[in-house]
């Protein structure tokens, strides 16, 4: 066994955030790209076009904590999804504890997505954004997101060493909960007939109840959370299970 | 303390199940059909039993596809057995060599990569730090240690890959033909260290297609072929049978064979034997035998001033070529005409192993070229009861004390 797994996950991180931006003339400003994009792209057309309710505050405000945790969320499902294959070479090559790889891909998107929270927050506090005690709760919406992230990035990248097919699946389903989910406006657009439905994404709940904590200083209701919570531990223990399993096969496979 | 491995009854099996929708409809066109080829499992490794005892070194040798580099990863442990066991006696460090530098990347500079590569082969952090120096100081690149890997040359790669790799402390490593490359003095280094390592007490497992590292650095060597172990022996042994193993699967590299052209020559080969006390097919002489090779050539036309050359070759080496021009013989015969040449050595100082003759036209004492090369026109066995030293060649000597 690897005496230090921690230290190698570490190497992970930074050969990938070292790689990513040498030789590109503007280097880690890029970093700070995306999410300028996206929050500008949504505040034209929810902000400007569609005026969607955002309950008075500046766009800026209102998408705020919809932008950074769908930053964590499908960067992180992608990112782990296509981490072991993307590391082919290491996992046929040396004997690597598998487990390092998504472990460092987690690690890269979580700071990635701090990162754009940094960016973002500049705009947030400029729009009048506030921070009170409420604020707190953002920390269990996180975790259980990361429970999510973490259960279907495991079950991905798992089976895309087998089915490359997952790679193309899981693109597309980022794309269709994009506008699913309650990022670039909020779930009262929704017409109430078909909330039911609404809800069946997870992603509901935690990302109302951040923006109400965060924005309207307003705690989510801790029943709602239950359902998130419990869909995001089955995914880890789904994802757990079928990676150990999987795993030995990697290196003749990948 | 020392560590071995014991390898009992392993199998593995590759699945080569469709994976995709057109490999299933192609998979399952032949069974309709009733015709054509499905997609087979392939056995890699059938029933493969071995131990390794501490602190020595084993050779795995066999032809590409034999499953060589398969029975290593199943020993590091990166890919499980379908069925069989392997054991370690004891716990401590294992060490994989796959090829150097596998993790290197390129836009990383060779301190990065080191930090990098090394965290994979298993150093933790505060190791690490402490050897930083010494592996750019082993692989001598400190000047070079801050810029980026792509603009190495491919023998600094390799230096860097292997200055990590000398700065492991395996109790168990693993080697995949992983230093065979770079240029003499690297080699040199590295085959080096590797002693360093045996010294050291290490158990060693090493895969190479060559029979200097082998006989170098093996305590014995196993011979796999499909999948299977053939022999285990001395690795001057294991390769010899290695050897035949590969002319029994192709005969085609065993069999003599013409190259030249063939409408320009002058003479062609009609026989070559080789004469002398040997028993067996081909002939196995004691060491030290007189030989004689006989060719007999026929005229294609008339001929003037022609030489014949015989090589006798080991693997790859011509151990020794002579023409016969230079001993004054040339053929001088008119067309249809048969000439027979004969080629007296004295003596074979050749050691033990299996040998092939060449036989060579050329056209005239003066070409460089010969006009037909029949490659492996005989084959010959020496053996020797006795050690007589190391080496392909026995060179006559004498030992004296001479101390006044």
């Amino acid at each position: 066994m690897h005496p230090d797994v921690g230290y190698l996950v570490l190497q992970l991180v930074l050969r990938d955030f070292r790689s990513r931006y040498k030789q590109t003339f503007f280097g880690a400003l890029w970093i700070a790209g995306r999410p300028l994009l996206e929050l500008g792209v949504f505040a034209l057309v929810f902000g400007k076009f569609l005026r969607v309710p955002t309950n008075g505050v500046p766009y800026a405000v209102f998408a705020f904590s919809g932008i950074v945790l769908w930053s964590f969320f499908s960067g992180g499902v992608s990112r782990i999804t296509r981490s072991v294959t993307a590391q082919g070479n290491l996992v046929a090559n040396t004997p690597i504890p598998t487990i390092a790889i998504p472990l460092a891909a987690l690690v890269s998107a979580l700071i990635d997505t701090l990162l754009s929270a940094g960016v973002l927050a500049v705009f947030y506090f400029a729009g009048g954004g506030t921070v009170t005690w409420t604020a707190g709760w953002l920390l269990p919406l996180a975790l259980i997101l990361a429970l999510l992230v973490i259960g279907l990035g495991l079950l991905g990248a798992a089976l895309h060493v087998f089915y490359r097919d997952v790679g193309h699946a899981i693109d597309l389903i980022l794309r269709v909960l994009l506008l699913l989910t309650p990022v670039a406006y909020s779930r009262a657009v929704v017409p109430p007939a078909y909330h039911w439905l609404y809800d069946v994404n997870p992603l509901v709940a935690l990302f109302e109840g951040a923006r109400g904590a965060l924005v309207q200083g307003t705690p989510p209701d801790p029943a709602s959370l239950l359902y998130p919570l419990a869909v995001g531990l089955g995914a880890v223990l789904a994802g757990t299970v079928v990676f150990r399993r999987t795993a030995p096969l990697f290196a003749e496979t990948v | 303390m020392a560590q071995g491995l014991k390898v009992a009854g392993v199998w593995k099996r590759y699945r080569l199940r469709p994976r995709t929708l057109s490999e299933l409809a192609a998979n399952l066109w032949p069974v309709i059909r009733r015709r054509g080829r499905r997609l087979e499992d392939l056995w890699a490794l059938e029933d493969v039993s071995l131990e390794v005892a501490p602190g020595t070194t084993l050779g795995l040798v066999g032809a590409n596809g034999s499953g060589k580099s398969t029975l290593l990863k199943i020993l590091a442990g990166m890919i499980p057995p379908t069925r069989g066991s392997v054991e370690t006696s004891g716990r401590g460090r294992l060490s994989y060599l796959g090829y150097l530098g596998a993790g290197f990347h390129g836009d990383l500079t060779g301190r990065e990569n080191v930090a990098l590569e090394g965290a994979l082969l298993g150093f933790g952090r505060q190791e690490l730090r402490a050897k930083l120096p010494r592996i750019l100081a082993f692989a001598e690149l400190e000047p070079f240690a801050d810029v980026p890997v792509k603009f190495y040359s491919a023998g600094m790669s390799l230096r860097l890959g292997f200055a990590i790799a000398a700065h492991l402390e395996p109790d168990i490593l693993l080697i995949d033909e992983a230093f065979a490359v770079g240029d003499t003095a690297f080699r040199d280094r590295c085959l080096e260290r590797i002693l360093q390592f045996k010294r050291d007490g290490v158990t060693m497992v090493l895969v190479s297609h060559e029979r200097y590292l082998i006989e170098q650095l093996c305590d014995d060597a196993v011979v796999l072929r499909e999948g299977r172990v053939v022999t285990r022996a001395r690795p001057e042994v294991a390769f010899e049978r290695y050897h035949e193993t590969l002319d029994a699967d192709n005969s085609e590299r065993s069999a003599p064979h013409v190259e030249g052209d063939t409408a320009r020559v002058p003479l062609v080969i009609e026989d070559v034997r080789l004469i002398g006390n040997g028993t067996g097919e081909p002939p196995v002489y004691p060491v030290d035998a007189p030989v004689v090779v006989r060719i007999r050539a026929r005229a294609t036309r008339d001929v003037q001033g022609a030489t014949v050359g015989v090589q006798i070759a080991r693997d790859w080496h011509v151990l020794h070529g002579t023409r016969s021009n230079r001993q004054g013989i040339e053929v001088n015969a008119r067309a249809g005409e048969t000439v027979t040449l004969e080629v007296a050595y004295r003596r074979l100082s050749l050691s033990r192993g299996s040998y092939v003759v060449h036989v060579l036209v050329h056209e005239h004492r003066l070409a460089d070229q010969p006009v037909l090369t029949l490659k492996r026109a005989a084959r010959f066995g020496v053996t020797h009861g006795e050690a007589e030293g190391v080496g392909i060649v026995r060179l006559e000597h004498v030992w004296r004390r001479v101390d006044d």
